[in-house]
């Protein structure tokens, strides 16, 4: 009986502590461009696939990652070097992206997207052939 | 207590690390959230059993990651591998970094090294290390025979 009553008042404590935790970060980012897609790396250490929210709206690329919530509640922090929370960064793009291919994964903490750019954005090649 | 004290010990001495750091990352990384360097940056928590490390490890493979463990020290060592660059492909932004990192950490209680279990998830490295008998708040069971 005991028992249910200490669970009962650790969830209890993990809910308030997620609201107060209210930390946002700028996650650090690899950004490079191919020759038919713009690819990103975003660190998200802690984020899980559903913690990603990825929006493309207007040429705003919005990127947040709600980090999932931990279960060392319960024990006395003894030491800290990093806080945890969401992370957010946004970008303008201006390149016409092809929104329905975009390809999101996420690994290790690291989100990777791929915006392929329209067919009307890449650069044009005229194959001359050889008659 | 036992924390605030060596804290402020630390402080004194120059160090600022919790755990009194030997050794530094030498990854290419200044923009830390944090004043140091040292990488993977780490947080720790404690029960009357055990102590829980967590570190930050985004785009570590798990597999990449070593850990030793001696009754007083605890050694996290391990390789970040970039991305293969392809000709032609131009950075716009290059914010994170790689190569390999090491950090030593002299633990301020004996733990008990055969007790020892560790696993990464969306790239939070957790280490969970049983703290030494003479360590733990001593017990007395009691044994309830029902005869």
């Amino acid at each position: 009986m005991s028992g249910t009553a200490m669970q009962k008042s650790e969830s209890q404590l993990s809910e308030q502590t997620q609201a107060v935790n209210q930390h946002t970060f700028t996650p650090k980012v690899d950004i490079w461009e191919t020759q038919d897609s713009y690819n990103l790396d975003v660190e998200m250490p802690g984020v899980d696939k559903n913690g990603l929210d990825v929006k493309l709206e207007d040429g705003v690329l919005s990127i947040l990652g709600r980090v999932a919530p931990d279960n060392t509640v319960a024990c006395e922090k003894v030491h800290s070097e990093y806080e945890t929370g969401n992370y957010e960064r946004q970008f303008h793009i201006s390149e016409v992206i092809d929104e329905e291919k975009i390809q999101a994964s996420i690994k290790n903490g690291v989100l990777n997207l791929e915006l392929p750019k329209r067919e009307s954005a890449k650069p044009k090649r005229i194959e001359v052939k050889v008659g | 207590m036992y924390w605030l004290d060596k804290r402020l010990i630390n402080q004194l001495s120059g160090l600022n690390q919790l755990f009194g750091e030997l050794d530094r990352s030498f990854g290419s990384a200044p923009r830390e959230r944090s004043s140091t360097a040292a990488f993977p940056k780490l947080n720790a928590w404690k029960n009357d059993n055990s102590i829980l490390l967590t570190a930050e490890v985004p785009g570590v493979d798990p597999q990449d990651i070593e850990l030793e463990v001696q009754p007083d020290k605890l050694t996290i060592s391990g390789e970040r591998h970039g991305r293969a660059k392809v000709e032609g492909d131009s950075y716009q932004r290059s914010e994170r970094s790689t190569g390999k990192f090491r950090r030593e950490l002299t633990l301020p209680f004996r733990v008990d090294s055969d007790k020892v279990s560790a696993s990464c998830k969306n790239g939070i490295l957790s280490i969970s290390l049983a703290l030494a008998a003479e360590e733990k708040p001593k017990r007395i069971s009691v044994t309830v025979r029902n005869d």
